[in-house]
């Protein structure tokens, strides 16, 4: 019989950073799949996911939030919600995570050979564009300019925040079109950048639909705000992405809950287009 | 029950008061069947009936969705909701009201005396190939029942629903327009339950292992009851989880004990939960073991007085504390 | 494939000669029909006619065991998943059997599910030609037959005083094998009269409903505001779905029991608001309104994209056991004439 599924194996927490301190926390955490031939086949691709789990607790679907030319671990960044993100985020480096994957589908970064790419996030929406934000530095030849507009609530709630800090400042960077947007909600001593909501960060700094591609991630409320913007912006529904949400369980298909019309999100999303997701039923 | 003077009422009802929704009963199109119905305009209550077939109780879709019904009547605004009531259904009200579930001013309440309702899977048990019945009525302990081209006279016995036997409260407790005369009512009566409490504590255990082995875990009889309305139950909490999802003897019996419990003194005895159960598990057997009991330890039944507090939220002196070491 | 007549008061040393299957077979249990593990052939009710559940457990029970965790939490397979006796169901009706049918697509595809496909691959359907359909039938308008052996491995038509008894695959055959100290051959007018009752079957399917168009009309009308109503007796209750020989949702859970985890799946509804409810609270089908509707279109459109057919066989026990009577065939043709 083929292989099972649904067994995880073991893979090994390198190290914890804490992101987030404020309502919501969020922790990134550097995994390695102990299991040799298991790590080699796990060859994921930007917008993937996997399930984590921890054995007599349950399992969480995931964003894989590294790139895959990161070789050395997998990232994943952790919003403490309910049973299992909780018990995640008990954990210390060194101790034990299982894992399933990689699932779903991805960007299709193949297809942006060349285009400028811009990234939209929200909160903990900025988890999947990190690894596609990752992968486009990585391999800027094959890639235009890359904007990375990011926003959260306040300052505490912003994730990856030294990176995002050092990108935006980088010479190295600005000289390959690389910018960096972030804001806040509300205003807070000290904060030089834009106060508001992401769509309006958005509306402020009017990327050129010429050549480009959107992605966006984050809240349901903000995705749909973008979307809307971005068209006004005159991006065509190919030109926009996002990633679907919904409660999963099997993430492969079977357990039936992940629906989205006659789309399980869990295998043939989370990666949408706003051409393929504005015919969809639902809309989460 | 006379169909003109239910309609005409109704009728009256949205004429007088602003309803937003009758919760009536309607005949529906298949053997011996009868539907809900959600009556928003005062036309469409020539759809309502009454007959001893009227065995469901109507009372849970006034919490099921919160607001669902109100919202009904966009254009009058409409602010109450009506719904025909017999006897049980009243004490579920009247439980209702005195646990803040449903405002009194907001229910007008349509009441219907009953003389017990037949149950469905024994009448369709005897006539299964009845397609379309078009009158069911009751005198002198026998039911004359029409359906197709036959009629039959069958004995009230052998197809009154297995609760109704039981029934001290046919009568309406509490409502705005009474449909008929009221009937005459036996008082309280626990056959069923002695029978039970006779069997040794190995037997009774034996009798209720088996029939909760079958139980679906499906949740019919939680929300069918109208008095099953948190909005955070027990029986579906994740942190901490009562009872495991994994469907098994003590899982099921830990469902079910914890069901019950939660309707000591709340029960109002409609017998919903096992009317909808798929596997005919004896649930009022339950709930009228702890509704015989805390009639003789606190002197209180649930619903049968508009002025009682819930009885778990009230205390009295005098109550017993013989459970304490 | 071959024709035998079994004898009906050999049934009984038919089933004996199994000896090497675990024979699943109806039995009556407190008041009800159900499935299950029988050691004397005796047990065998062949009521088909009430049976509240499909034997659609038998494959994939309610509670299933994934995954056991050992005392340092390592994850195994259970044990007595691989190497399993084979069995048989005996007294299965043809749409359940095509609930199968329906299921095989669900478990085998991209990520085959060894769980499923181990019962299902050792497991052989003993059915009957359904004679006396329940009244709320309606297999012939989703693709069935009261007489269909689809799915199944082994067909008995009940003549009278024998079962016409047609083998209808190489595990049928198997089993045909062991039992053919038993069996003779039909004549030939028993062969006219097998086919005669098979003609009349459908005749005696009540319910219809032309299923034709559907799917478009159910995606097209998807924001219609009749939803509401056809959603408004509805209880939000499992019964509808945990009777279903085709639904095939379920929860996984971890569960400790005296001190060991197990991992496992559980039947689940899509009828529970929890289904699709999010840990931050957000539900994307937070009423009864958008659950029924989303039930409707996995089975009659959903299914039809993946698998080509509709996620329903028409048993009709969804419209039987529904305590609020929604009626599937009725709400199906409001849709179909909006
Ligand atoms: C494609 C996808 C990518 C995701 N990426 C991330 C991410 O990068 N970081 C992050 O923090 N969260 C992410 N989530 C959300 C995350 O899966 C849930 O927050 C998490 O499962 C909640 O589990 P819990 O046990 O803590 O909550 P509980 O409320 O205790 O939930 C119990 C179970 O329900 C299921 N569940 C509940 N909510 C969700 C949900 N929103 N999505 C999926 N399953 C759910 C899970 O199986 C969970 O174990 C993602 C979800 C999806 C669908
Ligand atoms: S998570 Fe089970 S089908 Fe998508």
């Amino acid at each position: 019989m083929t292989e099972n599924p649904y067994l995880p194996r073991r893979a090994k927490i390198e190290s914890i950073k804490q992101e987030t301190t404020g309502e919501r926390i969020i922790k990134t955490f550097a995994v390695v799949i102990e299991d040799q031939a298991y790590r080699e086949r796990f060859q994921h691709k930007p917008g993937q996911c996997a399930m984590l789990g921890i054995n007599g607790v349950g399992e969480s679907m995931i964003s894989i939030a590294s790139s895959p030319t990161n070789k050395e671990f997998l990232n994943f960044s952790v919003m403490k919600l309910g049973k299992v993100t909780s018990a995640i985020h008990e954990l210390e480096a060194g101790d034990l995570i299982t894992i399933r994957g990689p699932y779903g589908n991805n960007f299709p970064l193949d297809e942006w050979y060349q285009k400028n790419i811009i990234t939209i996030g929200g909160g903990i929406g900025q988890a999947p564009l990190r690894s596609i934000i990752q992968y486009v530095l990585d391999k800027k030849g094959e890639f235009g300019g890359l904007d990375i507009i990011y926003g959260a609530r306040t300052t505490a709630d912003l994730c990856y925040r030294e990176d995002h800090f050092q990108t935006e400042q980088s010479v190295f960077w600005q000289r390959r079109n690389v910018r960096v947007h972030l804001s806040i909600d509300v205003p807070e001593a000290g904060w030089d950048r834009f106060v508001g909501v992401v769509p309006d960060n958005l509306l402020r700094l009017k990327p050129s639909p010429e050549n480009a591609i959107a992605i966006t991630c984050g809240p349901p409320v903000m995705i749909k705000f973008v979307i809307k913007n971005l068209l006004a912006l005159g991006f065509k529904d190919e030109q926009i992405y996002t990633t679907l949400e919904n409660r999963m369980k099997c993430g492969i298909g079977k357990c039936g809950r992940c629906n989205v019309g006659s789309f399980y999100v869990c295998k043939d999303g989370p990666v949408f287009s706003y051409a393929r997701l504005k015919n969809l039923p639902e809309k989460g | 029950m006379d169909k003109e003077k239910l309609v005409n009422e109704a009728k009256a009802v949205f004429s007088r008061e602003d309803v937003a929704c009758l919760i009536g009963y309607g005949k529906d199109s298949i053997g011996f069947r009868v539907s809900p119905i959600f009556i928003r305009t005062r036309d469409e209550a020539d759809q309502l009936f009454f007959s001893p077939l009227c065995s469901l109780s109507l009372v849970n879709y006034l919490t099921l969705e919160k607001g669902v019904l109100l919202e009904g009547n966009k254009e009058t605004g409409g602010e109450k909701i009506a719904i025909v009531a017999r006897g049980c259904d009243s004490r579920a009200l009247i439980q209702l009201f005195a646990e803040r579930g449903i405002p009194r001013e907001q229910v007008v309440i349509l009441g219907v005396p009953c003389r017990g309702t037949i149950d469905l899977k024994k009448i369709e048990g005897k006539f299964p190939d009845a397609r379309n019945c078009t009158e069911v009525t009751e005198a002198e302990g026998m039911y004359y029942i029409r359906f197709d081209n036959e009629s039959h006279e069958v004995p009230k016995e052998e197809l009154l629903a297995d609760h109704c036997k039981h029934c001290a409260f046919p009568n309406p407790l509490v409502y705005d327009v009474l449909l008929e005369d009221l009937v005459d009512s036996k008082g309280a009566a626990y056959s069923d339950i002695e029978e039970m409490e006779k069997m040794a504590l190995e037997e009774r255990h034996e009798y209720w292992k088996d029939k909760f082995a079958r139980c679906l875990r499906c949740y019919a009889c939680r929300n069918a009851c109208p008095l099953c309305y948190c909005d955070d139950c027990i029986l579906e909490r994740v942190s901490p989880q009562w009872v495991n999802r994994s469907v098994n003897l003590s899982e099921n019996l830990m469902f079910h004990l914890a069901r019950s419990y939660h309707l000591a003194g709340r029960c109002a005895g409609c017998g919903e939960c096992e009317r909808v159960c798929p596997v005919n598990l004896p649930l009022m057997l339950l709930n009228r073991k702890l509704e015989k009991d805390i009639k003789n330890i606190f002197e209180y039944t649930a619903g049968s007085n508009l002025d009682d507090k819930p009885l778990f939220a009230s205390f009295n002196p005098k109550d017993p504390n013989d459970f304490i070491f | 494939m071959e024709h035998f007549l079994l004898e009906k008061n050999r049934l009984n040393e038919f089933l004996s000669a199994l000896r090497n299957y675990e024979v699943f077979a109806p039995v009556r249990k407190v008041g009800l029909t159900v499935f299950e593990l029988i050691t004397n052939p005796k047990e065998a009710m062949l009521d088909l006619k009430n049976q509240p559940q499909s034997p659609k457990r038998v494959i994939f029970p309610q509670s299933e065991i994934l995954l056991v965790f050992d005392k340092n939490n390592a994850a195994k397979e259970p044990k007595g998943r691989v190497g399993q006796k084979p069995q048989v169901v005996f007294g299965v009706r043809p749409c359940d059997a095509r609930g199968f049918h329906m299921l095989d697509p669900v478990f085998e595809r991209e990520y085959p599910d060894p769980y499923y496909l181990q019962k299902r691959q050792s497991t052989l359907l003993v059915g009957f030609h359904c004679s006396e359909p329940y009244p709320n039938c309606f297999c012939t308008s989703v693709g069935g037959n009261p007489s269909s052996p689809e799915g199944l491995d082994i067909l008995l038509t009940d003549l009278g005083e024998q079962y016409f008894l047609e083998v209808i695959t190489s595990k049928g055959e198997q089993v045909a094998k062991e039992g053919a100290a038993v069996l003779s051959s039909p004549t030939s007018q028993q062969q006219t009269e097998k086919e005669k009752l098979s003609g009349m079957a459908p005749q005696k399917i009540r319910r219809t409903i032309d299923t034709e168009g559907i799917a478009s009309k159910i995606e097209k009308h998807f924001d219609h505001s009749l939803w509401r109503e056809l959603s408004g007796k509805c209880i939000s209750c499992g019964i509808c779905t945990y009777t279903c020989p085709t639904c095939h949702c379920f929860d996984i859970q971890d569960e400790r029991v005296r001190g060991r985890a197990n991992r496992l799946r559980i039947w689940d509804s899509c009828m529970f608001p929890e289904y699709t409810l999010h840990a931050s609270g957000h539900n994307p089908r937070p009423t009864r309104t958008e659950r029924l509707k989303n039930r409707m279109y996995h089975k009659f459109k959903q299914n039809i994209d993946l698998y080509g057919v509709p996620g329903c066989v028409g048993c009709g026990r969804c419209i039987t056991l529904c305590p609020e009577n929604v009626d599937l065939v009725a709400n199906l043709k409001v849709i179909k004439n909006l």
